[in-house]
């Protein structure tokens, strides 16, 4: 059956090229919900009339952010190829484009971790406050837990977004299923090969989001 | 227990210099119910705020017990404040978690050990009467409810003070009554010194020992509640003390014609003054021998006295009347005769 419908398909190949692809979007997603994280809490505190108000700071994070943020993905690996070479090694193979995935998604993961903190009452805060709780309260047991679901969902569309930019790593050789359907199925004129990977990327994306639907309604206690 | 010294804070808005607290001077006795009531605006939430640090004045002193909040840093600040309770408005209740787990929140901050933790949540729970809702999430609870569990959050560590930032404006006036019960009660049990801010007049009435009433930043009267009520001085307690009597319907027609002359005369009563209490018209009767008629009108009661207008009917005319309106006027109440008895 499948032969006859793909009949250009390795499935060996094929296989490891959707493992690829699932190892860059889980080993950047991980480092961008951290880094993310840490971006978007110092984002939303030095933020006006917040805890750790900070104007300059604010300030230089909110532009660094937004630089990244805007530089379109495939730009941003060519840009990262000699800061790649020195922290990878190589430039190519999977882990070549990991660093390029993680500044690409970090910004914009902050962004939504800003938005989602905001989203917490001042009110919940201010309690927290009057009950003689410091920052490191604040932040971990009051904003992570309050923004759940708001994490949730924006880390969701993350992973979304990173399953895309693998597979424009892909293309400059960094394996996974967008190499796979351009190299052999684009160059070589296999419509099959990239009909199959683009069904995959599909199958990816979609257990994302309903993973994440789940997740969120889960933590969503209002 | 809680002394303020001519404190001043004000905010930076845009360009002007916004005073919200204008040189405050507060004395809170241990043990003490004591309300700032005032219109919007008044900045009896800076003043409350001011209290546990949560604000830092521009001049002044502010201590609470033995700490000088004044002067203390924010490190010294934090681990006073489980001993000084504070409820919101708006409760303020952490949505994620539930019930127990809000309450448990305020001893985790404070450091309690965690297998002490569920026993004096248990405690709480059943202090403030919401047993078998422990693992609700605020969202499937009613405003009463809610606010119970920010009760018991603020007393989770057994404070010495208890500040009430509006607990009740967002609740019906049934659900206020039980949460007022509930602090008077509180107050009682523990002797604990409770400061709530309010601008409803019948808050302070139903619990306040004191009250001083605030207007820009200021405080323009303060007394024990039934001195204020029975010789207001500043144009914003009259305003009060006028919503309070609207609030409960007294000034609304009595239909003069109606009354038969013949019964005796009419007299308004006005209680106003410590000595004020409803028990003293029953005494009046007694003592008299008289069958004195209730019109209309009604009385409302302080923790103390009671306050508001009575129309009554006196069957006794001349020296008896008299005699009546000064037994009356020993305790506090005020007479004003608007019609003599007609004999037909
Ligand atoms: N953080 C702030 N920044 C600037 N101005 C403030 C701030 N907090 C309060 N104010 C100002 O201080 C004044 C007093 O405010 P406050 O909140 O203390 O009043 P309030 O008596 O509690 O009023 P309400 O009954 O509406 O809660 C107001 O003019 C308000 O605009
Ligand atoms: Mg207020």
């Amino acid at each position: 059956m499948i032969e006859w419908l793909f009949p250009n398909l390795r499935l060996a190949q094929f296989w490891t090229a959707t493992l690829d692809t699932l190892y860059m979007t889980a080993v950047s997603g991980a480092a961008t919900f951290v880094l993310g994280l840490v971006l978007g809490t110092a984002l939303f505190l030095t933020s006006p009339g917040q805890l750790l108000a900070n104007r300059p700071v604010y300030g230089a994070l909110s532009l660094l952010t937004n630089i990244f943020r805007s530089i379109p993905f495939i730009i941003l690996i060519v840009l990262l190829i000699p800061f790649t070479r020195f922290v990878v090694g190589r430039m190519l193979g999977v882990n070549a484009a990991l660093p390029a995935l993680i500044i690409g998604a970090a910004p914009f993961y902050a962004r939504l971790v800003e938005i989602g903190f905001r989203e917490v009452a001042k009110g919940v805060i201010e309690a927290t406050r009057a009950m003689g709780g410091g920052i490191g309260t604040i932040i971990f047991k009051v904003l992570i837990p309050e923004a759940g679901p708001a994490l949730a969902s924006g880390l969701t569309v993350t992973l979304i977004s990173l399953v895309g930019y693998t597979a424009m790593a892909g293309v400059i050789g960094a394996g996974g299923l967008g190499h796979l359907a351009y190299l052999e199925g684009f160059q070589r004129n296999n419509g099959d090969v990239t009909l199959a990977a683009t069904g995959m990327v599909l199958v990816i994306v979609f257990a994302i989001q309903f993973a994440g639907d789940l997740v969120t309604r889960i933590l969503d206690k209002r | 227990m809680i002394e303020l010294h001519n404190v001043r804070k004000s905010f930076q808005q845009g360009r002007v210099s916004v005073p919200a607290v204008d040189g405050v001077s507060l004395s809170i006795a241990r043990g003490q119910i004591f309300g700032v009531i005032g219109y919007s605006g008044a900045g009896k939430s800076t003043l409350i705020r001011l209290i546990n640090g949560l604000e830092h004045l521009d001049s002044g002193t502010i201590t609470v017990g033995e700490l000088d909040v004044s002067r203390a840093g924010e490190a010294e600040l934090r681990r006073a404040r489980p001993k000084i309770g504070m409820i919101f408005q708006h409760f303020n209740l952490l949505w994620s978690r539930t019930v127990a787990a809000n309450i448990a929140f305020a001893l985790e901050i404070a450091g309690a050990r965690k297998a002490d933790i569920p026993g004096r949540v248990a405690e709480l729970i059943k202090l403030v009467g919401l047993e078998g809702r422990e693992h609700a999430y605020p969202s499937q609870l009613s405003g009463g409810q809610k606010q119970r569990v920010g009760i018991a959050r603020a007393l989770a560590n057994r404070p010495d003070v208890l500040l009430c930032d509006e607990a009740t404006s967002a609740l019906d006036p049934e659900t206020t009554d039980a949460i007022l019960d509930l602090l008077s009660g509180i107050n009682r049990q523990f002797g604990l010194t409770i400061v709530l801010i309010t601008h409803e007049m019948h808050v302070v009435r139903r619990i306040c020992d004191q009250v001083a009433v605030m207007d820009a930043g200021r405080i323009v009267e303060a007394g024990a509640v039934s001195e204020v009520f029975a010789r207001p001085q500043s144009e914003v307690t009259q305003r009060f003390l006028r919503q309070l009597l609207a609030g409960e319907g007294v000034g609304e027609s009595l239909d003069l014609n109606a009354v038969d002359p013949g019964q005796g005369a009419l007299v308004k009563l006005t209680y106003m003054g410590p000595q004020a209490r409803q028990a003293a018209l029953a005494d009046a009767i007694r003592h008299f021998d008289l069958p004195i008629n209730i019109l209309h009108g009604r009385v409302s009661r302080t923790r103390e006295a009671s306050v508001g207008d009575l129309y009554v009917q006196i069957p006794a005319s001349d020296e008896k009347l008299e005699e009546v309106l000064a037994f009356l006027r020993e305790r506090d109440i005020a007479s004003d005769i608007i019609g003599r008895e007609k004999r037909a």
